[in-house]
């Protein structure tokens, strides 16, 4: 007959539940078995912090409505990006002449975070130069990966928030990191973690 | 004759038996519902690995001291309590590996000599990438090709219409999950099997989110193999279990070489030790057998068929809570189902309804659950899913449906 269960009266302590700890066969070689010391559990320090840091006006009004949604007929570069473990796609389509974006549209489909940072991307890119563009870009990552916003630029700053969370920068990166790509002729990005 | 009456589990009581559940997430107390990625582990696993690590930690089968007779003993015990964990004819059919992936990953490189060019490997259409891409790698080896058997839609149902004619397409090897970790399905696997055998096919079952929350047996199953991971079924990572029929196993070759697997070794060859040796190279995951050990245990003790009466019922209530809040499209059958609910909402992305629920304390998996072509299929990008085990309790899923329709809103709006 086997040990009656212990589960339905857990010892002091809450260390409880354990019907066999040791191979019955050897048992014996254990006399001097001494309970555990229980150790208080570990409270999680990050704090709080609210949605709306993260998830901004800017960001759920751009994910709603994304701007410059579509094909780019006059584009003669094209680039994609995607995230390979959540899945966030975005594909954007750049018009340059000369060293300048005349024109930039994105597709896509995802979070709220990737899709409106793409729409906002594009906002910011149109008419840009290219060298312009590449300062534009490393200071968004400023923004995303330490939280300091830009006060000359509210709707990059909205993105603040996604320095608290870390597995959704490149979320956030994605729409730029293939738009850097496609004026730089290079096809094809795989998100990875700033 | 009277049965003995099993007493019905005191759930609450175990809840205080998982010490990480004590605690607090951003404010609010953890609700955790992300049990079809990993479990958590019992006290009395977690104390099973201390031990063996302060007292038993050796080799297996190498010393012939104290320690290592200690460590060999308890890790052929682990081995010996798996085989009556799914009732395996003889301890030598259980392989240790790191996980269901290695499990399968094992069969598929070990069948390497036996397939040609023309025969073929069915898998489903609901399968996990662990029990698709080892396919799609023995296919490549091999010439062999890949058929699948349908899903039906929305509500995840194999349909098995054509499945005879689909295993007489010299078929070798019917691979396919016995609960689908995306759907939450509970597929028919004595019937999937028996049509197999019948035509002569092997089977090999993905028990990974069953093995911990269904009775599995392997002799009533009529399986050839089943795999299945320790961490989904409240043991530790690093280890899971390989059930493979004997006369199987000792036609296969090895997948790994080194020590353990062999005989007898010489410069130019060697020869290899018997099943399960033959498959267990190198120093496995001993602490691990140790810890698996004590899970099944403590499992076996609550009683596998109350469990996934449990988890079957929290996810029964969330699949019919969801389905009321607006925007929601809900999948797998609405009836009968595993301990998980998978879900789309409407403008809202699934890392978006992830990251708003954690905020309320609340861990859930949101994505493609490692399933890409089922969600190509039925288009959509990625789900929310919630998946439930033992120390889940009905308050919680309340709390999460609540916490799902606010995310509607805040999302929707």
């Amino acid at each position: 007959m086997n040990a009656s269960p212990t589960f339905a009266k857990p010892a002091a302590g809450g260390n409880s539940g354990c019907f066999r700890r040791i191979p019955s066969d050897i048992a014996s070689r254990y006399p001097d078995e001494k309970p555990l010391a229980v150790v208080p559990n570990p409270v999680y320090l990050r704090s709080f912090m609210d949605l709306t840091e993260l998830y901004q006006s800017v960001i759920l009004e751009n994910n709603r409505r994304p701007r410059n949604f579509r094909k780019l007929p006059t584009a003669n570069r094209v680039a994609s990006g995607n995230n390979p473990v959540c899945g966030d796609e975005v594909t954007v389509y750049v018009q340059v002449e000369g060293d300048r974006i005349v024109d930039i549209s994105f597709q896509g489909a995802g979070c709220a975070i990737s899709q409106a940072s793409a729409s906002v991307m594009t906002q910011r890119l149109k008419g840009k130069t290219l060298a312009e563009a590449e300062t534009m870009f490393g200071r968004f990552k400023d923004i995303v990966t330490q939280g300091i916003p830009d006060e000359s630029d509210l709707d990059l700053s909205a993105f603040a928030g996604v320095h608290q969370f870390p597995a959704r920068i490149k979320c956030a990166t994605l729409g730029w990191h293939a738009a850097i790509n496609a004026v730089h002729g290079e096809a094809a990005v795989t998100a990875t973690t700033e | 004759m009277n049965m003995p009456t099993t007493p019905a589990p005191d759930w609450a009581a175990l809840r205080a038996d998982f010490p990480i559940l004590d605690q607090t997430v951003h404010g609010h107390p953890l609700i955790y519902l992300d049990n079809g990625a990993t479990t958590q582990k019992p006290r009395c696993v977690i104390d099973a690995l201390v031990r063996y690590y302060e007292r038993d930690n050796a080799n297996v089968h190498r010393g012939v001291h104290e320690l290592s007779y200690r460590a060999t003993v308890g890790y052929e015990a682990a081995r010996a309590r798996a085989a009556r964990f799914v009732n395996a004819a003889s301890p030598d059919e259980i392989i240790f590996t790191r996980g269901t992936t290695e499990g399968i990953n094992l069969i598929a490189y070990s069948f390497t000599s036996q397939l040609k060019p023309g025969d073929a490997i069915l898998v489903t259409e609901m399968e996990h990438h662990s029990n698709l891409v080892p396919w799609q790698l023995l296919a490549r080896r091999t010439g062999a090709r890949l058929l699948f058997v349908p899903v039906t839609g929305d509500e995840g149902l194999l349909d098995l219409g054509n499945l005879d004619a689909l295993l007489a397409q010299k078929v070798k090897l019917f691979a396919f999950p016995h609960i689908s970790n995306s759907l939450g399905t509970i597929n028919p696997a004595a019937e999937l099997c028996a049509r197999a055998r019948l035509q002569g096919v092997i089977t090999v079952v993905d028990a990974a989110q069953s093995a911990g929350h269904l009775p599995v047996d392997v002799q009533a199953l009529g399986c050839d193999f089943l795999a299945f991971s320790g961490h989904k079924m409240a043991g530790p990572t690093g280890i899971g279990v390989l059930y493979g029929r004997r006369a199987l196993l000792e036609a296969m070759d090895p997948f790994q070489g080194g020590g353990e697997m062999i005989a007898s070794v010489h410069y130019e060859q060697s020869t290899w030790n018997k099943v399960p040796h033959k498959f267990e190279a190198g120093t496995p995951d001993i602490a691990g057998a140790f810890g698996l050990h004590a899970a099944m245990d403590y499992l076996d003790a609550i009683g596998r068929p109350a469990i996934a009466a449990h988890d079957g019922k929290l996810a029964q209530d969330a699949f019919a809570g969801l389905a009321a809040v607006p925007g929601i499209r809900l999948f797998g059958p609405p009836g009968e189902r595993g301990g998980l609910v998978s879900f789309g909402l409407a403008g809202a992305h699934a890392h978006d309804v992830v990251t708003f629920a954690d905020q309320e304390g609340i861990a859930l998996r949101g994505g493609h659950h490692c399933t890409q072509p089922l969600w190509r299929k039925l288009g959509i990008q990625a789900t929310t899913r919630a998946s439930f085990y033992l120390y889940n309790t009905p308050g919680e899923v309340e709390r999460m449906i609540e916490v799902i329709r606010k995310a509607a809103v805040f999302f929707g709006g």
